[in-house]
């Protein structure tokens, strides 16, 4: 061969007794941070160390020179760190927003609409709000999810949300829960922004679920803090226009079990919303589907008329029975559900980057 | 006889390069059914329009649906708790064949995409990574230390790397007993179908093929490695490109952690030494990659270098040299593509009097994918460089220009006087074997397959050395007649090592042989019912269901060379041929 430079030549010195040596203070990253031999000699050979240079470090071939070096070179992987993966989580604000905005506009649009007496209570208008809460709640809904599955979470939670608009405490509080929809939206990608740091500093499952034990608590505590003050909101704001216009003291859903069952359909809510965003779609459906069967049954043994039967402007005392169907049909669904969550949402498998591929 | 074709991507179209070849084969083997296995295809993917020529089925790798539960559910968790042991247990790796095999029957059902991705296998994998022996995550200090997000994202990726094993394709067709290997040979229903129908109307998938073809390494392996445990279909293995020395480049590049890393990597190495051991014949694309695979565990008698043919070979040599002379630069603008070399090299060749005038055009790939890392410093540095050394003088045109890559690669040939490979990673084989197509000179740095590819008919020089680099390129272009006599050497070897007829040719031969040798079985204890196809096995078939002495089929005992097509042989013929192998 004729001479060389820098490339693959032992120089002078010490090397000349050790020829490796060069050659490793060259690739000493590479050696540090390979995690089997065949990976430095696939780098060496794309440095331009073939078999038959291989002959001048007194190895048959690459294999023999790189195990050489793997063995020479301690690990130091350290040298070597992956910059952990940002959180797609982080940006939570604008969905979030925008889901609740999206299901506020239809509860407002009715309100109006029957401020200004342009809408009756009746079915249509129950169905196109409920259409209307659908198609928010599957634009809202987060990218990557199944197609089916995106269907029966958007029906569902129209339906969840419907059931206090077109009937329930009225449509103050309805609203409040509409709006809620983008405080659970809010508070779900907050639990797995949380999650995903987690992950990364965990060292088993155990220490994860240790780490995540406190979190779904006070993602709970903190929707519901969300959810009453919005609810508060809406209903001073209504109550400052019923003052205004004449109507002497009327305290609209004022009390307690109206606050009760706002809050049980919160929950109930968030922990469908938590379910969605961990990867949980099946469990999400059925916790809908159960909330919506609960609250049907409740009304069906209170004997609550259907709520689209109730004339505008009467106040049928079948609303009271209506706001306790709504209780109890929520919070035993809640009472089941948190428990489920509770186990399931401590798992890692639930925080997992990507929804899986559709396997069908 | 039916060939299925594995391959680990989507449908392959005749643009692609592997369609290509794909393709090419398909059509220089008129006598063979092939059937596609394509891994990466989906349900969704349309079919290519019409189906590529010869080809007889196309199918999908998407999972079967089904739910694991039970026993099934509990053997499959031993066997992938085997199998992630042999992972990260140096100690264990023996188990890994076995362990997969074991994985598969336990899937066989359906389901196994789902449970790897439950929280149970999670569980194993991390309780594995706890293990004393498990050394192969370890380092110094805690950077190495498993975290719960690597086991989740190992997990995620083993269960995408296993996903085949879970395919639709080795269930035999309705009715059949599992282990049958012959379904046509009792009296199947779809066995009275039409013999050419390309509507995929014969059902059988995997169980009803003759041979299988792995058309390139990796996770494309693992159905011929389920159909030989599963059915005793024998396996050929083609890699073009060395997949698991990808697969380690890959990786250092990759945003995983080292535990990662290290369990991905003993997986496609152990997979690899599987598929080597398992297979009948392996063929590389040059010599240089079959030490990889001897190292890996392939026995050399079994490996036969078949070159890839490129279509290109028929076309007319690239015309008339350019006025002003110029040397053709062409590879990844990379540290190891050379690019930095050649500049240096070229500065010393402008030096010369005689050669002041040559210019260099570079025809530098850019991965579009890195635009911030190592890649785009490099090549800000050789434009840099490029403008110190060869500061642009008004007037004159500039002494270096940057083209881009090309459309076409003959306008890099058309351009240049000399072509010149300068990289420290060689170039791919067809690469070099396309420039010697050109009809120009070759100069190229003797590292990779270079020197078996270029050989006599260019010029080899030693990498990393810009002198010699220089000298090789001025004492071309000096001497107008060693140009033309070595442009002339290259492009007729090339034309006899890449041309398509050789390689469909060699596959024929090889296909046959590697039936003749192995030993049919199934064939055997059916008795030699009489086939409903009389024509749709070879001889060679029949030779070796005939002459089988029992004991393990060797591929090491050459037989003599075939006749180039297969001659059909009724089954009453069958001893006639096997005499006639006897006296051969």
């Amino acid at each position: 061969m004729s001479e060389r430079r820098g490339g693959a030549q032992p120089r002078g010195g010490t090397s000349s007794a050790d020829p490796v040596h060069d050659l490793l203070e060259r690739h000493l990253p590479l050696c540090e941070t390979a995690v089997h031999p065949l990976e430095i000699a696939a780098e060496l050979e794309r440095a331009g160390i073939g078999p038959g240079t291989a002959g001048r470090y007194r190895h048959a071939d690459v294999f023999s020179l790189a195990e050489e070096l793997f063995a020479r070179v301690p690990r130091r992987p350290a040298a070597h760190r992956v910059p952990p993966p940002d959180s797609p989580w982080r940006r939570r604000a604008v969905p979030s927003l925008l889901a609740a905005l999206l299901c506020l506009m239809p509860c407002a649009a009715l309100l109006l609409a029957r401020r200004t007496g342009g809408a009756e209570r009746g079915l249509g208008v129950s169905l196109t709000v409920v259409g209307l809460l659908a198609l928010a709640a599957a634009a809202t809904s987060g990218r990557g999810h199944p197609f089916l599955a995106r269907f029966g979470y958007a029906l569902g939670m129209a339906g969840l949300l419907g059931v206090g608009v077109s009937g329930g405490a009225g449509l103050p509080v309805a609203a409040a829960l509409a709006c809620g929809l983008g405080a659970a939206d809010w508070c779900a990608r907050w639990f797995r922004h949380i999650g995903w740091g987690h992950l990364g500093a965990a060292r088993s499952r155990a220490e994860f679920q240790a780490r995540m034990r406190p979190v779904l608590p006070v993602t709970v505590a903190l929707f519901l803090t969300a959810l009453s003050a919005l609810t508060f909101a809406a209903l001073a704001l209504d109550r400052r226009r019923a003052a205004a216009g004449g109507v002497a003291a009327v305290v609209v859903g004022a009390d307690g079990s109206v606050w009760a069952a706002q809050e049980c359909t919160g929950v109930v809510l968030l922990l469908v919303l938590l379910l969605w965003h961990c990867g949980r779609h099946q469990a999400a459906m059925a916790g809908l589907l159960a909330g919506l069967a609960a609250v049907g049954v409740a009304a069906a043994a209170v004997r609550a008329a259907p709520p689209w039967q109730f004339a505008a402007g009467v106040r049928s005392p079948a609303i009271p029975a209506f706001t306790t169907a709504a209780l109890w049909g929520f919070g035993v669904t809640a009472a089941l559900l948190l428990p489920y969550a509770w186990v399931v949402l401590l798992r890692p498998e639930s925080h997992r980057a990507a929804p899986a591929d559709e396997v069908d | 006889m039916r060939i299925a074709l594995l391959t680990e991507s989507a449908f392959p179209r005749a643009k692609s390069a592997e369609g290509g070849w794909c393709d090419r084969l398909t059509r220089g083997l008129p006598e063979h059914e092939f059937e596609m296995y394509a891994l990466g295809a989906t349900r969704r993917d349309p079919l290519p329009e019409p189906l590529p020529d010869r080809l007889f089925a196309l199918r999908h790798g998407a999972p079967s649906a089904g739910m694991l539960q039970g026993r099934g559910r509990r053997r499959a968790l031993t066997a992938y708790q085997a199998l992630v042991r042999s992972l990260v247990e140096p100690g264990a790796a023996a188990e890994f064949g076995p362990a997969l095999y074991a994985l598969a029957e336990a899937g066989r059902g359906g389901g196994l995409p789902a449970l790897l991705r439950s929280g149970a296998a999670l569980r194993l994998l991390e309780a594995a990574w706890q293990e004393p022996g498990a050394v192969a995550a370890r380092g110094s200090g805690s950077a190495a230390e498993p975290l719960v997000r690597d086991a989740l994202v190992a997990a995620d990726l083993l269960e995408r790397c296993l996903r085949p094993l879970s395919a639709s394709w080795y269930e035999p067709a309705d009715g059949y007993p599992r282990r049958l290997r012959w379904p046509w040979a009792q009296g199947a229903p779809s066995a009275g179908g039409p013999a050419g129908g390309r509507s995929g109307g014969r059902s059988g998938g995997l169980a009803a093929v003759d041979l299988c073809h792995a058309v390139d390494g990796g996770l494309a392996v693992l159905p011929g490695l389920l159909a030989k445990h599963f059915y005793g279909i024998p396996l050929i293995i083609t890699e073009h490109s060395l997949h698991l020395r990808e697969r380690a480049r890959g990786y250092r590049s990759a945003p995983y952690r080292r535990p990662v890393r290290a369990l991905l990597l003993t997986f496609f190495r152990l997979l690899a030494r599987e598929g080597y051991q398992q297979a009948g014949l392996i063929t590389p694309g040059s010599s240089y990659d079959q030490r990889w695979q001897i190292h890996c565990g392939a026995d050399p008698a079994a490996i036969r270098v078949v070159y890839e043919g490129t279509e290109n070979a028929d076309h007319p040599p690239v015309g008339a040299e350019p006025e002003i002379p110029a040397l053709a630069w062409s590879g990844p603008m990379e540290p190891h593509g050379g690019l930095d070399t050649m500049l240096r090299a070229f500065a010393e060749l402008r030096a010369e009097p005689e050669h002041a005038e040559v210019r260099l055009r570079v025809h530098g790939e850019t991965s579009a994918v890195d635009r911030t890392g190592p890649a785009e410093e490099y090549q800000d540095h050789c434009r840099r460089l490029a403008r110190e050394l060869f500061p642009a003088e008004p007037g004159a045109p500039a002494a270096v220009c940057f083209e881009g890559r090309p459309a076409r690669l003959r306008t890099v040939h058309e351009g240049g006087t000399v072509v010149v490979f300068s990289g420290t990673e060689g170039p791919p084989p067809t690469l070099l074997a396309e420039a010697m197509l050109s009809g120009r000179p070759v100069v190229a740095t003797d590292v990779g397959a270079a020197r078996e590819v270029v050989g006599p008919a260019g010029l080899l020089v030693p990498a990393d050395d810009p002198r010699a680099l220089a000298t090789a390129c001025s004492a071309l272009l000096a001497d107008q007649e060693r140009r033309l006599r070595l442009g002339n050497a290259g492009r007729l070897r090339a034309q006899e090592l890449y041309a398509v007829e050789p390689a469909a040719a060699a596959f024929r031969e090889l296909y046959l042989e590697l039936v003749s040798h192995w030993p049919g079985q199934r064939a055997a204890e059916s008795g030699l019912r009489v086939a409903c196809r009389p024509f749709s096995r070879t001889a060679e078939a029949w030779v070796a269901a005939e002459s089988r002495t029992g004991g393990q089929p060797t591929t090491a005992d050459r037989m003599p060379p075939r006749p180039a097509a297969p001659r059909p042989v009724a089954v009453g013929a069958a001893g006639a041929a096997s005499e006639e192998a006897g006296a051969g």
